[in-house]
């Protein structure tokens, strides 16, 4: 199973970058020194060995980049149904502009001398296997600015900011004497 | 002397910072002691402020229901956004609109940044009538957006990278949660185009509101979509702002201290349940009116509290002549 994410939450959703990891359990109790491979949709992927507690580390691969040539594949396929029924657009579900998804495969094996007897045959060892899917997206930080966030502050704070300026200022009538002439 | 003699003389002024620091600690910070008063708060309890937030603007729930698929929407599920409006409903009819008077962080920091603007001995701003009349109905324009993008994504016309379009251009989604040091609401999206131009915005306007709300009392509450939304529904509010029109000499001290520069609180001898779209509910025209029970607060059919002689005197500092 996938251990949680420091401070992960319904929102949160796995980004490049991430480190997961991973606790293999062999009837309840865990496993060192199984296998794990994990093999994302793009063809990367990484064998580890689980430690004592029984965990497996992976950090994921930044490889989901905007403007792919098999994203824009994608986005040019004909309009679907989706599961509800409704038009689905082309392209990522949900007509994201970005791929939101990728999946990985992370596969757990493990090896236990067990005799038995299988179709006839006698065997000395048992090999176990297990799968779990799950699916991460870009980095945020790859496409995020902060310092593009305070500029735009601080544009409508100086935008405010001076046009009240000069409003109050076109407002001040200049002094002017009024003298009359009372003879 | 009564409880209602002694409320009618209180010092509203005094009475509403304490009671707005509290409920801005509560809301701000109280998710840190685990207190969570759901997602369907009738105020800016902002639902980005992940570390401290102890309950949901009822606005971000909003949005994401009604962007579900446009089948599920109409379906048996769709009740599900009729069981959040009840609940809105439910915490709303208590105090109508004196939850952004007396509640909103938001509100309570744009009184704060007055205060800041007092301390420089910097005038305030004010509309014109004209401006006042221009500006009124843009609160209306941002509940159309907030209901009718969702809507659009729901039904495939829009990518969902327009989703809670009012949450991205709201301040308080950039505020709020830096009060708890959290800076990740401060950024523009460039994933897409609908995310770069609602983050950009919102940034922009996070920018606008501070400086409007140092020049103008309550700047932001005159756009907020929340005070429309509420006033659709004060009418079944329990809690309610009256005028006794024959007692009023329309000397216009209540507009004079309006935050919201509302003149029908005023110019209104006829009307008596006087409460209008941008008002906030702060009873400070309550208070500032000399006339015995020119206007009054109303729960449930009883007073409890009434614009009085005695209590403008007290509240205005001035020897009686008794």
């Amino acid at each position: 199973m996938r251990l949680r994410l420091p401070e992960e939450d319904f929102h949160t959703r796995i980004q490049s970058g991430n480190d997961l990891q991973f606790n293999v359990l062999f009837k309840g109790k865990p496993i060192s020194g199984g296998l794990v491979k994990l093999e994302t949709q793009k063809g990367w992927m990484k064998t580890t060995q689980t430690d004592d507690k029984g965990i497996a580390r992976f950090q994921v691969i930044q490889d989901n980049f905007p403007k792919d040539e098999d994203e824009k594949a994608e986005a040019k396929k004909p309009d679907t149904k989706d599961q509800h029924g409704g038009k689905k657009k082309g392209g990522w579900s949900g007509g994201h502009t970005m791929p939101p998804e990728n999946k990985f495969l992370v596969t757990a094996e493990y090896s236990v001398p067990e005799t038995g007897n299988l179709d006839g045959k006698a065997y000395q060892h048992a090999q176990y296997s297990v799968t779990l899917t799950g699916s991460y997206s870009a980095n945020k930080t790859v496409s995020e600015s902060k310092q593009w966030a305070l500029l735009y502050a601080s544009g409508g704070a100086l935008t405010l900011g001076i046009a009240a300026t000069v409003y109050r200022r076109r407002r001040i009538k200049p002094f002017k004497e009024v003298s009359f002439d009372e003879r | 002397m009564s409880v209602k003699h002694y409320i009618d003389r209180m010092n509203l002024r005094r009475f509403r910072f304490w009671f707005q620091l509290g409920a801005f600690v509560l809301l701000v910070y109280g998710g840190r002691v685990a207190i969570d008063l759901g997602q369907s708060l009738p105020t800016f309890s902002c639902g980005y402020n992940k570390t401290g937030g102890a309950g949901v603007c009822y606005l971000l729930p909003l949005q994401h229901q009604l962007a579900l698929p446009w089948a599920q929407l109409f379906s048996p599920m769709g009740f599900m956004i009729l069981a959040g409006l009840a609940m809105f409903l439910l915490w709303f009819i208590t105090l109508n609109k004196a939850w952004c008077g007396f509640i909103c962080p938001l509100g309570t920091i744009q009184d704060w940044l007055t205060e800041v603007r007092k301390l420089f001995g910097i005038r305030y701003s004010t509309y014109s009538d004209d401006q006042f009349k221009k500006l009124s109905w843009v609160k209306y324009v941002f509940l159309l957006i907030l209901i009718f993008v969702p809507l659009a994504i729901g039904g495939q016309f829009l990518s969902h990278d327009w989703a809670t379009p009012f949450c991205q251009l709201c301040p308080a989604r950039m505020v709020i949660p830096l009060l708890n040091g959290d800076t990740s609401q401060w950024i523009i999206d460039f994933s897409s185009t609908g995310k770069m131009v609602l983050t950009a915005l919102g940034m922009f306007i996070t920018g606008l509101f501070f400086i409007g709300s140092f020049l103008k009392k309550r700047f932001f509450c005159f756009f907020c979509p929340m005070g429309a939304l509420h006033y659709i529904f004060s009418k079944l509010s329990i809690f309610k702002l009256k005028k006794d029109g024959s007692k009023c000499t329309t000397c216009g001290d209540c507009y004079r201290v309006c935050d919201l520069q509302i003149k029908p609180i005023a110019d209104n001898v006829v009307k008596q349940d006087i409460l209008m779209d941008d008002c906030i509910l702060c009873l400070k025209c309550v208070a500032a009116c000399p006339e015995e029970g020119a206007l009054y607060v109303n729960v449930l059919g009883k007073t409890v509290f009434e614009s009085t002689k005695d209590g403008f005197v007290k509240r205005m500092g001035i020897e009686d002549d008794k």
